[in-house]
């Protein structure tokens, strides 16, 4: 665990930065009517691994994501379409009766969430956001495992 | 030496299912370590944002000044956790998974 912690900090800088640019980016799209802002998410999706296992800079690690989701953005946004489906799907079976409750909580005099929605919401999100990291990864794998016949051990590698 | 294929032939052979099932299967295996790592970043984002004043927000207004101030320390500790998790993730996929 420690190690995993080390080699975060190890590239905290550079992944700051590309995550800063492509919510500035993605967030210029979505001012233009919401689908620019999805492309450009599609199309820089593998860019915060390809920061964290290449170490070639902010500017290279979007370009690549962009040479590397070339082709396959289609199936890229299928894959986080059905990723918002899945949590949705999950929120409303889960999370609908605590909904409920902080609405009931709003309309009467008590202030605050009760504390059975914020644990529900913050474990979902919290869920949300690793799934989301680790399904980038894959991905970032498997492009590169097609596009460049890369295997998983060089990959991992650069971490030893 | 590795053979580097950018046509769309090689692009088609990336599966959305596949991805999605293998994400599931890692995320599955490394469950509690990588909730454990998503608490641990979050605790220390949410300290920093007491020791620097940021907490707790008053609610005055839509959008006071201190919402605007956590967006980067979001910003901060999800790209960590994004970082770790990558790690994590190439790790399981080699084979040694998280202690």
């Amino acid at each position: 665990m420690s190690e995993l912690v080390g080699q975060g900090l190890r590239v905290a800088v550079p992944i700051i930065l590309v995550g800063l640019l492509i919510t500035i980016i993605v967030l210029i799209g979505s001012i233009l009517l919401i689908i620019p802002g999805i492309v450009l998410f599609v199309m820089l999706w593998v860019a915060l691994p390809a920061a964290v296992v290449e170490r070639q800079g902010v500017f290279a690690a979007l370009r690549r994501s962009r040479q590397l989701t070339k082709g396959a953005r289609w199936k890229i946004f299928q894959l986080l379409f059905m990723i918002y489906l899945v949590f949705t799907v999950t929120v409303a079976v889960f999370g609908e009766p605590f909904m409920g409750a902080t609405i009931g909580a709003s309309n009467s005099a008590v202030p605050g969430s009760p504390l059975e929605f914020v644990v529900i919401s913050t474990a979902l999100s919290v869920l949300v956001a690793l799934f989301v990291g680790v399904a980038s990864a894959v991905s970032y794998f498997y492009l590169r495992m097609y596009k460049e016949g890369v295997e998983i051990g060089e990959i991992a590698t650069v971490f030893d | 030496m590795t053979k580097i294929d950018y046509s769309d032939r090689a692009a088609r052979a990336y599966s959305e299912r596949e991805v999605l099932l293998t994400s599931f299967r890692v995320l599955g295996r490394n469950l509690f370590g990588f909730v454990f790592l998503a608490g641990f970043i979050n605790v220390a984002a949410i300290l920093l944002a007491m020791l620097l004043g940021l907490l707790p927000i008053p609610d005055a207004g839509p959008m006071p000044a201190q919402k605007m101030v956590m967006i980067p320390l979001y910003m901060l500790s999800t790209s960590l956790l994004t970082a770790m998790v990558s790690y994590g993730t190439y790790r399981d996929l080699r084979g040694s998974r998280l202690g």
